[in-house]
């Protein structure tokens, strides 16, 4: 997809004893992960168990606290971060759209890092571009304002940005968090092509169990900082996981379609503190 | 609904947004040169165009009017329009960068402290033999003096550890302008008989400038044009947030300590040359946006035209309304300052500001 191909003898991310948090505040601790180029990998959890946390680090939005993370093989926080940006997109989970940009102008600055000090967008930056809105079916939209789009076309115009970036690699931070169960799937359907047509590594952090079991290869679920189960859908998503993780009474049974483990939750488990605390 | 664009392979309406605000660019340059002649034209006495082109061409009717064209009016026209453009170039990297649409050298102590510079230059002076007036050069310099290192303390103060962040900034910018305005109202309640020179410097005056200031802000404006060129993308992208700037391969802090000095040297070095002219760097950027969007690429050049229209025309009005002619309403003080620009743009500015405000929130 990009013009360079990047080395694909080294794993797309290798994290070596990674510990991760903000300042004195230790979220995980020693977290060693290997993702292959070419998977879809989702990152699952409760809240605070360290999961986004955990793709900010691979994304370098925070430096780890100690440890590395590598990038096909290179150091991420050493490497010049435009060249990583040539290799990886980010769509982050918060997004804050200044009044009247419009899907154009928001989507063109996804050249940035393959342009010049100036800015300057040439045939290559337009044909990746028009290749973005395409693929996330913008082209109605390129000169409405951002702020005036509905929640899962703005959502897909952050999408584009990220697309006309043209990575190997692309990070998710709860991309369908506040879309429609319809835009959900339009969206990990997109995400899902792009894996399959074109070979883009997806890491993501999703909240929902059965979309993350659906739209992935590889499942990790994170608890208290801690990778507690590790592996294909099917093997990670049981009642176990639900019962120790989530604290629910959940079944797993399979989706008479898709053929993807799909949990049911029942009723959440209260934890002996929790209940004291509810008594007092 | 495919229109060919004029570099061809983009798709688009007939006149898409890009079209669209060169042709708004186009008008708003052709709007500035038509009141930048009226400028020239008009004011105590009226002149026509050909008496204003002789007067150019060295060839005056009268000794009077070459002065008053060419010692006055021209300079001041070209001083007015340079000061506004920068100004209001640095309220919309301002407000772009810092992602608050209050923000503007006002409001982040740049211009409290490049007023401050100006008035302890003056209040410095005065009592010795030597006492400063505007005319001396060394007042714009104490002013820009003054600005840039209100703007670096501001940053300074603002950061921690990994970097700073907007909110912390405009928070800084906001109490260091307050204290460093208290330090001027302390100035202003010593300075005695010379309140009157110092209160211009407040509420910024283009009463008495002349081709000195114009050569000491032309060379500001020409060494920064360089550092606003590189400033304009890295401002697009840091209007994202900061993590789609990181995931665009921005180094944030480096980006927004770029674009934040280059806000600081425009607003400094407008006001080391006119003063605190009020409202104007918070408010021709918002008028800009309403224009052509938020993309620097075009807001920036826009808001330098609606900020260099906006101060010519209001000087222009406080030249016509300094109402002189009324016998009992002679503002004429004893060092011949009229009434200052800055009072028509506060004046004016505030409303329209409000006006803008319940438009753009319905």
């Amino acid at each position: 997809m990009t013009e360079h191909e990047p080395i694909k003898s080294s794993p797309a991310f290798t994290t070596d004893e990674v510990s991760t948090g903000y300042g004195s505040h230790v979220v995980s601790r020693r977290l060693s992960l290997t993702i292959e180029h070419g998977t879809r990998t989702a990152l699952v959890g409760p809240n605070g168990s360290g999961k986004s946390t955990t793709l900010k680090t691979l994304a370098r939005l925070i430096e780890p606290l100690s440890g590395a993370v590598y990038l096909s093989g290179e150091d991420i926080n050493r490497l010049p971060t435009r060249q990583v940006a040539r290799q990886m997109a980010i769509l982050p989970q918060v997004h804050e759209v200044p009044a009247e940009l419009t899907v154009m102008e928001l989507v063109e600055q996804g050249r940035f890092p393959h342009v010049g000090t100036l800015g300057m967008l040439r045939r290559r930056d337009d044909e990746a571009i028009q290749d973005a809105i395409g693929m996330t079916r913008l082209a109605d939209f390129v000169h409405r304002p951002i702020d005036t789009l509905s929640g899962g076309e703005r959502q897909r115009a952050w999408m584009a940005l990220a697309l006309s970036q043209q990575t190997d690699i692309l990070l998710l931070d709860e991309p369908t968090t506040f879309l429609d169960v319809g835009h959900q799937l339009d969206l990990l359907e997109l995400i899902t092509g792009l894996n399959r047509d074109r070979g883009v590594t997806i890491v993501m952090v999703l909240h929902d169990l059965n979309h993350a079991a659906r739209f992935s290869d590889r499942m990790i679920a994170m608890s208290g900082g801690d990778v507690v189960a590790d592996g294909p859908p099917a093997e990670v998503l049981t009642p176990r996981l639900l019962r120790d993780c989530f604290g629910v009474e959940a079944s797993v049974v399979t989706d008479p379609v898709t053929g993807s483990p799909m949990c049911i939750p029942h009723s959440p488990i209260f934890s002996d503190d929790e209940e004291n605390a509810a008594n007092e | 609904m495919i229109g060919a664009s004029p570099n061809g392979h983009r798709p688009g309406g007939v006149a898409s947004p890009g079209v669209r605000s060169r042709r708004t660019l186009v008008i708003l340059g052709a709007l500035l040169l038509a009141v930048m002649f009226a400028y020239v034209m008009l004011g105590p006495v009226i002149f026509g165009p050909e008496q204003v082109w002789r007067a150019l061409v060295d060839q005056a009717d009268e000794v009077f009017h070459r002065i008053s064209v060419w010692e006055v009016r021209v300079p001041r026209v070209f001083i007015a329009a340079l000061a506004g453009a920068m100004l209001a170039s640095s309220g919309a990297f301002l407000q772009s960068v810092l992602r608050n649409p209050l923000a503007a050298p006002a409001t982040v102590g740049v211009t409290q402290g490049a007023v401050l510079g100006a008035v302890l230059a003056l209040a410095v002076s005065f009592g010795s033999e030597g006492a400063l007036d505007d005319l001396n050069a060394f007042v714009p310099m104490a002013a820009i003096v003054g600005g840039l290192l209100a703007g670096g303390l501001v940053f300074a103060l603002s950061y921690r550890r990994a970097g700073t962040d907007p909110v912390r900034l405009i928070l800084t910018g906001v109490i260091v302008a307050a204290a460093v305005s208290s330090v001027t109202s302390f100035i202003v309640l010593i300075s005695g008989s010379h309140i009157d020179s110092i209160v211009r410097w407040l509420v910024g005056s283009l009463g008495n400038r002349t081709w000195e200031h114009l050569a000491f802000l032309v060379p500001v404006a020409v060494l920064v044009l360089p550092l606003v060129v590189m400033a304009v993308p890295l401002a697009n992208a840091l209007q994202l947030g900061d993590a789609p700037s990181v995931s665009l391969g921005l180094r944030t802090e480096e980006a927004r300590a770029i674009t934040l000095m280059t806000a600081v040297v425009l607003a400094a070095g407008s006001v080391s040359v006119v003063g605190g002219i009020a409202f104007l760097g918070l408010i021709a950027p918002h008028l800009a946006r309403t224009l052509v969007g938020s993309d620097l690429r075009r807001l920036l050049p826009c808001s330098a035209l609606v900020g260099a229209i906006i101060l010519v025309s209001a000087d222009l009005l406080a030249r016509v309304f300094s109402l002189d002619w009324i016998p009992f309403w002679d503002i004429q003080t004893e060092s011949g300052s009229r009434v200052p620009v800055g009072a028509f743009t506060a004046l004016v500015g505030a409303p329209f500001f409000l006006y803008l405000m319940r438009k753009r929130m319905r």
